[in-house]
């Protein structure tokens, strides 16, 4: 018996091929009935139905671009690149168990990769994550998916980005993956070393508003730390240190505090007895921009600007710092 | 008694298909793909050589179809692979009449005994040791022995016995808690416990304040402490000790609060942290693993006796289950056929799969449905019986259930076979239920017990070992077969190399039924591959740890080699059946 799936929104998906041939064939064995929904990445709704054991479902045939997508069936959710080939889903959905439930999509290699690659990754340890070692393995489309689905973890791998983002250009695919890698790579490229600072102006301990674009033509060393950070305050120790060797007429220090609370930011000034210039982002940790221009999520984070105002080192914490300006102060 | 693997899930690790790379070598692409378990030990792959076995009969006719009953997990009956595998219940029909009049209705392929009238299923069921506790838990589990009489903690106070007490009955329900089969006991006792603990705080502070002034009580210099232990002669390590101790170290440490206090309320907060807490502390553990393992709603479920074998007309026909995974799995190993030129087939596609559901997703099966699954496969003809797995403890009364089903599968020439446990025991030291020789002196010639081996023809590195418990090796890793909906896929499972065991049974009977299962289980271990001389790394229980040693294959198991098909066929080809 078939039953077809109710269809929304598919009209929306631009473009496709001359022939749409993408059809979902569904026919399981479950316990309990079984809700299918397949979704984009912008989380529109292509697909969404319900299956009984046994019984044959059909999508029917719908026009999409070949792209990234999400398969949800009982409690299983499955990532999947889908494009203009059929696809049968068989095997065993148990409604109320993802445990027991088993499932196989037959008609997509890529997303059977897909599945690799993300299993891959997630028992890899972050830390021990080694890009290179999966990199001729798996074909562009499925890295820039692991990619896009982590996003947090390679928000700063500066050249993964910069190598999906050609190898799955915008510009040819035009889908909604390869939008997504670009966003994210752009914003990676607005922080990475040699790109131009982001200027910023914040207020002083007295209200007096400092710019960054006033101070061409000498090395910036900021520091973004908050009273409530422990390692921030343990490094602001190392930076004085730093900054009582080294100081000089071409070299400015800030730091930028992302304190949500006055005091607290004023009465730690005070007691770690900072010298140079001290501004305050009152946006506070979790809502300045900062995070997203300068690239970081953890605090302290060190920069180094150059004299023409272009990041020249990020990420910078005890001697390194000291090393850095030395290494730019004697270039010319 | 820590288990490695939980009863709870048969261990079935499933992984995707391997990709195929490197040379075209026979051995490799068989590994990888998961049918090397077929091969023949010669090509240095440790299969059962099924070829060798089909050349030599490939002039015969098979004379019956074989009926293997697999006792445990669900099956699906639909799969493309299996449905032509399947036994049919000659004496039914699917008409909601149970027309063969066993107590079933319509139980056409199997049938579910730990399912509802309604059509649902155990998810979890109680072992054994728990049920045990459960049932003597108001008789023992206030009980202490003062190692003179018994007593128990009424409103806080002991309150010794009047009656005698059981002490054989007793002796049962403690070596039970020892045994560690009921876990729950385990946590009432130590709530028990916590009772005892503050009667010996209030013992440390009369003691205590005798000894030294009200004030200095909490003041007490370690060196007295120790002079005081001694003259009282207390033991080390035993309660009164430990909360001596205790109560001492926490005195000390609240003296900093005696500032402020007195030293009567200084002394309530020891009390209370520490007498009192625990008590609740231990309380709230026993609920949490009671209501976590103690229930299972057999009784609304189910809704037998499961004290009573004879109140046998409950369950339901419905076989696929949400733990269906390994009996499809199994299913297709002995009996799955090619369809649809998926290059898939099982051992013996002849046989004829009867599935008895008694396992839920967690939990360990109920005695009394292995009991009744067994006399249900001899009533219907069953040649081959798989039970899922042998259980470390089961009730004197439900051991008599179970041998008695055994014997009445013998006296009919049926062959049950038995996966031995992923614990590193050794058998001759830690018993199993069933085996051979393990029930009131007789030893069962029909029963079969077999361990994992590799592709190397290694032993599987944990499963429980020793000559006299463990029969035989059968290929049981990294096998493809067959899963619920129409899929196939690389599993590996501590009862796979039973399973393949079953499939060569299957085989042998179909082509010479006039073998018992006690002449099959001789020719299967008397023509094995042999691995005696090898010399293999086990990991083994050592106490509470796991240890490596090295093993001599033939003291791991009676047929000391891995089962070989082909070899047994030969033998069965020169067999005579002995009268």
């Amino acid at each position: 018996m078939k039953k077809i799936f109710t269809l929304l929104v598919l009209t929306a998906i631009a473009g496709g091929s001359a022939t749409a041939q993408f059809r979902l064939n569904c026919k399981i064995r479950a316990i309990g009935s079984v809700n299918v929904t397949l979704t984009n990445l912008n989380n529109d709704t292509l697909i969404n139905g319900v299956v009984r054991s046994g019984e044959e479902f059909s999508s029917g045939i719908l026009d999409i671009r070949e792209d990234l997508y999400r398969l949800s069936i009982g409690m299983i959710k499955r990532d999947v690149i889908l494009g203009n080939s059929p696809i049968q889903i068989k095997g065993f959905v148990d409604a109320k168990n993802e445990n027991t439930s088993n499932i196989q999509i037959i008609g997509s290699p890529q997303s059977d990769s897909l599945h690799n690659a993300l299993g891959i990754f997630k028992n890899w340890g972050k830390g021990a994550w080694d890009w290179t070692k999966i990199e001729n393995g798996f074909s562009p489309i499925v890295l820039t998916s692991v990619v896009v689905l982590n996003e947090q973890f390679f928000a700063q791998k500066y050249e993964i980005l910069k190598l999906l983002n050609e190898s799955y250009s915008y510009e040819v695919k035009k889908n909604l993956l390869s939008s997504r890698i670009r966003e994210i790579f752009t914003t990676a490229d607005n922080f990475k070393v040699g790109a131009k600072s982001t200027d910023f102006t914040l207020p002083d301990r007295n209200g007096v508003m400092h710019s960054t674009s006033q101070i061409r033509g000498k090395l910036i060393l900021v520091d973004f730390w908050a009273s409530w950070c422990g390692p921030c305050r343990k490094e602001m120790k190392s930076l004085q240190n730093i900054y009582e060797e080294i100081k000089g007429e071409d070299l400015v220090f800030i730091s930028v505090s992302l304190d949500d609370d006055r005091e607290k930011w004023i009465k730690a000034m005070d007691i770690d007895k900072i010298p140079w210039l001290a501004l305050w982002d009152d946006r506070g940790f979790y809502n300045t921009p900062f995070q997203k221009q300068y690239g970081f999520s953890q605090i302290p984070f060190i920069i180094l600007i150059g004299k023409d105002g272009k990041i020249l080192a990020r990420g910078l914490r005890g001697e390194d710092v000291k090393a850095e300006i030395l290494k730019h102060r004697n270039k010319k | 008694m820590k288990k490695i693997l939980t009863l709870f899930i048969a261990s079935i690790v499933v992984i995707s298909m391997a990709a195929q790379s490197g040379p075209e070598d026979y051995a490799r692409t068989s590994v990888a793909k998961g049918s090397w378990y077929k091969s023949a030990p010669e090509s240095g792959i440790y299969g059962i050589d099924l070829e060798g076995a089909k050349r030599l009969v490939k002039d015969r006719k098979i004379k019956k179809r074989p009926i293997v009953a697999l006792i445990g997990n669900g099956i699906d009956a639909e799969h493309e692979a299996l449905k032509e595998s399947l036994w049919f219940n000659p004496k039914e029909k699917p008409d909601g009449i149970d027309n063969d009049n066993n107590g079933y209705i319509d139980d056409i392929n199997g049938w579910n005994f730990i399912g509802s009238k309604d059509g649902t299923t155990m998810d979890y069921t109680t072992k054994e040791g728990i049920r045990e506790w459960l049932r003597l838990k108001d008789k023992y589990g206030d009980l202490i022995f003062d190692g003179e009489k018994f007593f128990k903690y009424v409103n806080g106070k002991r309150e010794y016995l009047t009656t005698p007490v059981d002490k054989k009955e007793y002796k049962y329900f403690y070596d039970l808690l020892l045994s560690n089969e009921a876990p729950v006991g385990r946590t009432y006792a130590g709530y028990v416990t916590a009772f005892m603990l503050k009667e010996y705080v209030e013992k440390w502070d009369k003691e205590i304040t005798e000894r030294f002034s009200n004030k200095q009580k909490c003041e007490i210099s370690l060196d007295d402490f120790k002079k005081f232990m001694t003259e009282k002669n207390i033991e080390n390590d035993s309660l009164q000790s430990i909360a001596y101790s205790f109560s001492y170290l926490y005195g000390s440490m609240v003296k900093g609060y005696m500032k402020d206090k007195t030293v009567d309320s200084t002394w309530n907060m020891i009390y209370r942290n520490f007498a009192n807490k625990q008590i609740q502390f231990s309380l709230k553990n026993f609920q949490t693993e009671f209501n976590t393992t103690a229930i299972d709603n057999r009784a609304t479920i189910v809704g037998d006796n499961p004290n009573d074998i004879n109140d046998f007309k409950y369950g339901n026909n419905s076989l696929l289950t949400s733990a269906s995974m390994s009996g499809t799995m199994n299913s297709g190993i002995i009996a799955g056929r090619d369809v649809n030129n998926s290059g898939f087939s099982g051992i013996f596609p002849e046989a004829k799969v009867m599935t008895l559901v008694t396992n839920a997703v967690n939990g360990e099966p109920y005695v009394k449905d292995l009991a009744l699954a067994i006399k249900y496969a001899v009533s219907n003809s069953a040649d081959i019986i798989l039970l899922p797995y042998q259980l470390s403890f089961i009730p004197a009364d439900k051991m008599d259930w179970i041998y008695e089903a055994i014997g009445e599968a013998e006296k009919r020439g049926i062959l049950v076979i038995v996966p031995v446990w992923e614990a590193g025991e050794d058998l001759a030291v830690k018993k199993y239920y069933p085996s051979r020789d393990s029930y009131k002196g007789k030893s069962f010639k029909n029963i079969m017990t077999v361990a994992n081996s590799d592709s190397l023809g290694l032993p599987s590195q944990i499963s429980n070992y020793g000559k006299e418990g463990l029969d035989t090796y059968a290929p049981g890793n990294l096998i493809y077969s067959t899963l619920p909906g129409d899929i196939y896929k690389i599993a590996s499972s501590s009862t796979f190399g039973a399973i393949v065991a079953a499939g060569s049974a299957a085989f042998i009977k179909a082509y010479f039924p006039e073998l018992s299962g006690a002449d099959i289980r001789e020719l299967l271990l008397k023509n094995c591959t042999d691995r005696s001389g090898l010399e293999v790394e086990k990991s083994i229980r050592q106490g509470e740890k796991i240890e490596k040693e090295l093993f001599l294959f033939e003291q791991l198991c009676e047929s000391a080699g891995i089962l070989n098909l082909k070899k047994s066929v030969e033998a069965a080809l020169k067999y005579k059946v002995k009268k």
